[in-house]
């Protein structure tokens, strides 16, 4: 019944902060220009008015790329490796002012106290998602790239025990990949409860607080997880089969794309705003962490 | 005619050393022969024991010497020619190195030959390099005569797999006896006069050998489970928990066989051969699909080229540490490669399965010289893949088929060869080891197919398929050089197709295959100009005042076109105007610049230089076509999904 409140309040609480999804959705947008626009211009000005590009018609065609050379790796790799470079940095940004409005005590959404949260909890906030990225990737590796390694190494083993081992571990990441979510959050949210805090403070806080309430929040967070999980198999098994053959087609899917993003942001601020809403109160302004359990 | 009694108790004595018990009529010549009895010693990776070997002088000439290859020694240290090649060493530990050491080397009168043996190093006189062996007979062999050796030898197994080796308990003995060069005389290739052709073992190489004859008997420990290239005669049980195999193996061209205990076993059949599948345990889920793969190359080869001759075929897909084996062919025993994991949608295990079996044709039935023309097994092999991935597993998926993503093999082969920068470097007339820039691979295998594939475009596929039924019937089990191919070629499209391609194809080949140059095709423009009335008057200065009207609908639309690239092929120009009428033009693509001009009331609204792709060598598809108004939607789309796709990594990615 809690968790069902608390996703009810992670609702109206993303709902109400509407413009910073917004604002989130333009920035990303525009990082991606950044690169979309030179791409689009590498495209058009290497094809000239070659009709090579019909065979993209039906989907991808590595022929036809494979002939623009190094004109196309040569900027794209560099440029992508920058955009994602500042998109993680920039979200991290506007991430402090999106914890910072789902507050119980946040009050009206303003734009202004959106981007001075956001720069207030900046350092804490990549930190933080630097140190969960870093788990996340080094759990992994651990969980699920060693033991498909050992299985693409195994020569012959009867009853397939290294697969089973994969299987096994593989499990267990995904189990454990909520956890390291709830505990993200949580410091996320202590932190902008708590500006005085800093960004190792907040990061003990999420784990303290993951575990003092683990059954109900993990839960809520595999529900979360799952409608996100949903969601993206749902855009990942319909966008990239869509081929719209004109240009109004095209034009429609870059709409349907950018409301699919929006909903996909809508998503993740749910869970945030959920998350938020799961582990007040959180303790006053500056308080110690000794000061946090309840 | 004592010396045709000679001949014939030759022959009688032959026979019975070596009785014919699979094939009643010998498919080759059997020039060379080997009775091997072995022994795998498992701890110290050795396998001894004894060869008895023929070989019969063919030639008309009287032969001094033999010439054996010792393949194994290339293994013995960093200072051999194959891996002073490599830049890298065999390993230091003592159970890294291969070798091969000959204990005894006598002939049929038990005279000992070992004094007048000597190390030799025909291509690069490296003295350091000991795959090669020549020994002085007693008496030189005569025309007819019959060589009989009898060696005992201990062959090393390298501990880092290339090709051959051990790893740890899996065994995989290729390359492993002394074997008979080949004697090469007037009518043979290219040769003139008589000589040996013997050569060293390089890392850009493979072999040459004779189709022989080969009874072989391995005794291993009982765990192990085989295969080799010959066919099962026996299985006996022996002292100490070992067992003896006996193998027979006709017409082939090299023995090879592996051992290891993890191996499971599947058999399958096809029309009348007998298919034996050796995979790990933990494959099973790669059976099916490697099974198959044989099965339709078996098919495809079997139509398009000549019946595949042996009623059994034994093929392995080694375990992970054995990897280094993956990949190679024996004829009638071949390495693929394939992994537990491997997604169906990616056909890499099947097209290795389908290019390794095509070397039981190309270079296994049509024994061609691998060391001196590689492209003549490799390429023409690559060819045929290609053209049985993407015919069974789609034209257009036949590597990847993914509903997203899909590659077929020719267009992989192609881009192997268009996308190296040095595709230039040399022609395919190198030796094998002596393709500069690491352009062995690129030059051997994908250029050369994407050779064929275009001539397939210029003459026609059923035109291909008659040139090679024609190759195998005239050069099936002999030793065919590139230029036996090539004459089969002429003959095979003049006989078809007449003088229409001129006589020959030889421009075709001294361009492409015997050639540096590339092929690249252009579209250089479209012009349309309105044309004008003609309308004047002579005015008192006797000058020509012009004066023009636009009312006229008429038009000289012209497209440019251009050859960038030295290769000069015949290509189609396919021309569509505004009013959606089409004319297609033929040009033998041999000058620099050509225009082809219209009149008429449509303008011209695009033009396409090989409108069917069937030029797979032009090295840029971007440039063969030009539309004044294109389409750019596909682009768009593309663009835009890649919008979608960095905002949805962006914030994913963000925890």
């Amino acid at each position: 019944m809690k968790i069902i409140n608390f996703l009810n309040t992670g609702i109206s609480r993303a709902v109400k902060s509407w413009k910073g999804i917004l604002i989130i959705w333009i920035f990303s947008l525009i990082l991606a220009g950044f690169i979309s626009f030179p791409l689009s211009s590498v495209l058009k000005r290497s094809f000239g008015n070659s009709m090579v590009t019909e065979r993209l018609m039906d989907g991808l065609d590595v022929e036809v790329f494979a002939d623009l050379g190094s004109n196309l790796s040569a900027f794209l790799f560099p440029g992508l490796f920058f955009v994602f470079l500042i998109g993680f940095i920039l979200t991290s940004f506007l991430n402090g002012g999106l914890f910072d409005s789902f507050r119980e005590d946040a009050g009206e959404f303003s734009v202004s106290a959106f981007l001075s949260s956001g720069a207030r909890n900046f350092w804490s906030f990549l930190l933080i998602a630097i140190i969960i990225r870093m788990i996340i990737y080094f759990t992994g590796v651990l969980f699920v790239g060693i033991p498909l390694i050992l299985l693409l190494m195994e020569n012959s083993t009867p009853g397939n025990s290294p697969l089973i081992i994969l299987i096994i571990t593989s499990s267990l990441y995904f189990v454990m990949l909520p956890v390291l979510l709830l505990v993200a959050d949580y410091a996320r949210a202590g932190k902008a409860a708590n500006p005085g805090w800093s960004g190792f403070k907040a990061l003990g806080f999420g784990f303290s607080k993951t575990f003092d309430r683990f059954g109900n929040s993990y839960l809520m967070m595999i529900i979360l997880t799952l409608a996100h999980v949903l969601f993206i198999l749902l855009v990942i098994n319909t966008i990239p089969f869509w081929k719209p053959q004109t240009g109004k087609g095209v034009f429609l899917m870059f709409l349907i794309t950018q409301l699919l993003l929006i909903i996909n942001l809508a998503l993740k601020a749910w869970r945030y705003a959920s998350v938020t809403a799961s582990g007040e109160p959180y303790c006053r302004k500056n308080a110690p962490v000794s000061d946090l359990a309840d | 005619m004592r010396k045709n009694l000679y001949l014939f108790f030759l022959i009688i004595s032959t026979h019975l050393c070596y009785p014919q018990i699979i094939n009643k009529i010998p498919l080759s010549e059997r020039i060379t022969g080997y009775q091997i009895d072995v022994q795998l010693d498992p701890v110290r990776k050795c396998i001894n024991g004894t060869l008895k070997g023929y070989w019969v002088n063919k030639s008309p000439e009287t032969v001094p010497d033999i010439r054996m290859h010792l393949y194994m020694n290339a293994f013995r240290s960093n200072r051999s020619t194959f891996y002073k090649e490599a830049g890298d060493s065999p390993g230091i530990n003592e159970t890294d190195p291969g070798w091969i050491e000959i204990f005894s080397f006598t002939d049929n009168q038990n005279r000992d030959l070992l004094p007048s043996m000597k190390f030799i190093s025909p291509d690069d006189g490296n003295p350091e390099d000991r795959t090669v062996i020549s020994v002085t007979l007693p008496e030189p062999a005569k025309p007819g005569d019959t060589v009989f050796v009898n060696i005992v030898f201990e062959t090393k197994l390298p501990s880092r797999i290339i090709r051959t080796g051990f790893s740890d308990d899996f065994y995989f003995v290729a390359q492993w006896f002394p074997k008979f060069g080949v004697y090469e005389f007037e009518g043979i290739r290219y040769a003139g006069k008589g000589e040996w052709n013997c050569h060293q073992f390089h890392r850009n190489s493979e072999f040459y050998s004779y189709h022989s004859v080969y009874d072989v008997t391995i005794t291993l420990p009982e765990k192990f489970i085989v295969g080799s290239g010959g066919m099962l005669i026996s299985e006996e049980k022996s002292a100490n928990n070992t067992k003896k195999l006996t193998y027979r193996a006709e017409d082939i061209v090299d023995f090879a066989w592996t051992a290891w205990p993890g191996y499971s076993v599947f058999k399958d059949k096809w029309n009348n051969v007998d298919i034996t599948l050796l995979i790990p345990g933990n494959r099973i889920n790669q059976v099916e699909r490697q099974l198959t793969a044989v099965r339709n190359a078996l098919e495809y080869l079997d139509r398009n080229v000549g019946p595949y001759p042996w009623q059994y075929l034994t093929f392995v897909d080694p375990p992970a540490k054995g990897g280094g084996a993956g990949g190679m062919e024996y004829t009638t025993l071949f390495t693929s490669s394939s992994s537990p994991v491997m997604p169906p949608f990616i056909h890499v295990p099947e097209m290795v399965t389908v290019h390794e079996f095509g070397h039981a044709y190309f270079m296994g039935i049509l024994a061609s010289n691998e060391f001196e023309e590689p492209w003549l097994d490799e390429g023409v092999n690559s060819y045929w893949e290609v053209r049985m991935m993407d015919y069974y597993y789609g034209s257009k998926s036949g590597m990847i088929d993914h509903p997203l993503l899909k590659i077929p093999d020719i267009t992989s082969t192609r881009l192997g060869y268009v996308s190296s920068p040095s595709r230039q470097a040399t022609t395919n007339a190198e030796y094998s080891w002596n393709y500069p820039h690491g352009t062995y691979g690129m030059m051997s295998y994908q250029k050369a197919a994407i050779i064929l594939h275009t001539l397939t475009g210029i003459v026609g596929e059923e035109t291909m398929n008659e040139i090679f039924r024609e190759y195998y019937r005239k050069w099936a089990f002999k030793h065919p050089s590139g230029k036996d191919f090539i004459d089969v070629a002429n003959e095979v499209v003049r006989k078809i197709h007449g003088d229409r391609f001129g006589q020959d194809l030889n421009w075709f080949f001294d361009q492409t295959l015997y050639g540096t140059g590339i092929c690249d095709y252009k579209v250089a423009d479209i012009i349309n100009q309105k044309l004008r009335k003609p309308e004047g008057r002579i005015d008192s200065h006797d000058t020509l005042s012009y004066e023009g009207t636009d009312t006229d609908s008429l038009y000289s639309a012209t497209v440019q076109l251009e050859r960038i690239g030295e290769v000069t092929l015949p290509v189609e120009v396919l021309i569509h105007f505004e009013d959606g009428t089409e004319k297609q033009e033929e040009w033998d693509g041999k000058s620099r610049y050509r225009d082809f001009t219209y009149t008429g009331t449509a303008k011209i609204e695009w033009v396409k230089i090989d409108p069917q792709f069937k030029i797979k060598m032009d090295v840029n598809y971007k440039n063969n076509s030009m539309k004044l108004n294109p389409d750019r939607t596909p682009l768009k789309r593309l663009v835009k999904k890649f919008v979608a796709f960095i905002q949805f990594f962006i914030t994913l990615n963000a925890v």
